[in-house]
């Protein structure tokens, strides 16, 4: 049980530092980014929460409240890639993050599964429609259901969200996980692509935050659809 | 180890001296689950009509199932079959206690066995494990406790597994599943090999989110694909 306490009070202190440092789902219309926002005077903040979290561990010092804040600042590359053999269409949940290596160019790319054999690439913002037995393999060619081909792929790794991206979802998106992963995520990336080119002055971040925890979308796949619907050029 | 040899004996000794007693009255106490507890002198047995189930040869008898007794020689406990009319455990026992379709048996030197009164056998007949999950019936594995450590028991074969490292174990229907020290949750064989792909498919038809109860301990895990907890 000691561990799990151990493990729990980490979680707890993460959980703080989000809580009192960062802000609701915000888009910054300049800098066209969706994130959660630092609150200001950060120092203030630490000098509050310093005997809280030395309560739940001693050990943890302004540079390890650094650090954190550091990682909180860039949750879409905080996330923990796992190297994959082979993995196929069926056995990926919707909202995860695949990257592949295409043999063809030299960039990797992330693909958000959407829905039944749905993918959106992140760093284009086009949804794919793949066969339903698409299997993810270095060697394999990517085909569209149009037989359109994307690309050889040369490796596969998954995206697993990190201790960051839970610690955001249970502040800010409170409750998603007891909800079941939604068919499909279009819903999701269609609000955003409206808000971010009709109005990015006024983009409902709340309304958008309960569409993914309606969804069972935790922060990872949120940023992911909502970094996809960015890049979309109209 | 000496004790339970004395005693033993002394058990020896009482049925060998029943055999031979000359008509001593016999008195009925009471009637439970059908069948008579019975005492001659001072000494308990157990009756069912005229036939006699177990000799009067023990300090107490307590019925704890229609097929199952708690007898006690001295200051040790064991449990006697009432169907094959014999004892099952050796005379290990300080106390035995029900706890719902199960039996735990407690030794001096704080270790336990458990026996599983819908299987009719023993789960565990003498462990160092310090705490078991006894609160749902339903499950197809039962964990055990030692330390900070879980393993698991099937139910039905009583045959235990060990996984390596697990410091958190969970009462499902079915499957073994454990937290890791590098706090994910994993799927095991019954080999202990962890199966990630298992755990993947399993997750998936839960609906992407699957949730995982410690009903002993009031905790539930909430996990994703990758064994990670979101919940807490």
């Amino acid at each position: 049980m000691e561990e799990i306490f151990s493990m729990e009070e980490n979680n707890q202190i993460l959980k703080l530092i989000v809580k009192e440092c960062c802000l609701p789902l915000h888009f910054d219309e300049q800098e066209r980014q969706f994130s959660f926002p630092f609150r200001h005077r950060l120092n203030e903040i630490w000098q509050r929460l310093r005997p809280k979290i030395r309560q739940l561990n001693s050990e943890w010092f302004l540079r390890d409240f650094n650090a954190t804040l550091a990682t909180v600042k860039f949750p879409l590359i905080q996330t923990e890639i796992i190297d994959t053999q082979y993995i196929s269409n069926d056995e990926l949940c919707n909202g995860e993050l695949l990257e592949l290596d295409f043999k063809e160019r030299n960039t990797p790319e992330i693909y958000i599964k959407m829905g039944r054999g749905q993918y959106l690439n992140r760093n284009t913002g086009r949804g794919y429609t793949l066969s339903d037995y698409t299997v993810f393999k270095a060697g394999n060619i990517l085909l569209t259901s149009e037989g359109k081909e994307l690309g050889e792929i040369k490796a596969v790794r998954l995206h697993s969200p990190t201790d960051i991206h839970i610690a955001l979802g249970r502040v800010f998106l409170s409750g998603y996980y007891r909800h079941t992963v939604s068919s499909s995520l279009w819903p999701i990336y269609e609000e955003s692509l409206t808000a971010v080119h009709n109005i990015p002055k006024d983009i409902d971040c709340e309304h958008i935050t309960k569409i993914a925890v309606e969804k069972g979308v935790g922060v990872l796949p949120l940023l992911s659809i909502l970094e996809a619907s960015l890049s979309v050029k109209l | 180890m000496i004790r339970q040899k004395e005693i033993n004996e002394l058990y020896l000794n009482r049925l060998q001296k029943d055999k031979e007693l000359f008509y001593v009255e016999i008195l009925p106490i009471e009637t439970t689950f059908g069948v008579k507890l019975i005492r001659r002198k001072k000494l308990y047995g157990i009756c069912c009509g005229t036939e006699q189930i177990a000799a009067p040869v023990f300090d107490e008898v307590i019925l704890l199932s229609m097929s199952i007794a708690d007898v006690r020689i001295q200051e040790r406990h064991a449990l006697f079959d009432l169907n094959t009319k014999k004892l099952i455990s050796k005379f290990l026992y300080e106390r035995i206690e029900k706890a719902e379709n199960w039996l735990i048996l407690y030794r001096p030197e704080g270790r336990i066995g458990i026996y599983d009164l819908i299987e009719s056998h023993f789960l565990v007949e003498d462990s160092s494990y310090e705490a078991y999950n006894l609160k749902d019936n339903t499950t197809e594995y039962i964990w055990a406790r030692h330390g900070k450590y879980y393993d698991y028991i099937n139910r039905k074969t009583g045959r235990l597994h060990t996984l390596p490292g697990i410091i958190m174990a969970y009462d499902t229907l079915h499957g073994l599943f454990g937290l890791g020290n590098y706090r994910k949750i994993m799927y095991f064989d019954e080999c202990g090999v962890p199966k990630p792909a298992d755990l993947r498919r399993i997750v998936l038809e839960a609906g992407g989110h699957l949730v995982l109860n410690n009903f002993t301990y009031n905790i539930q895990h909430i996990i994703d694909v990758y064994g990670n907890i979101l919940n807490i």
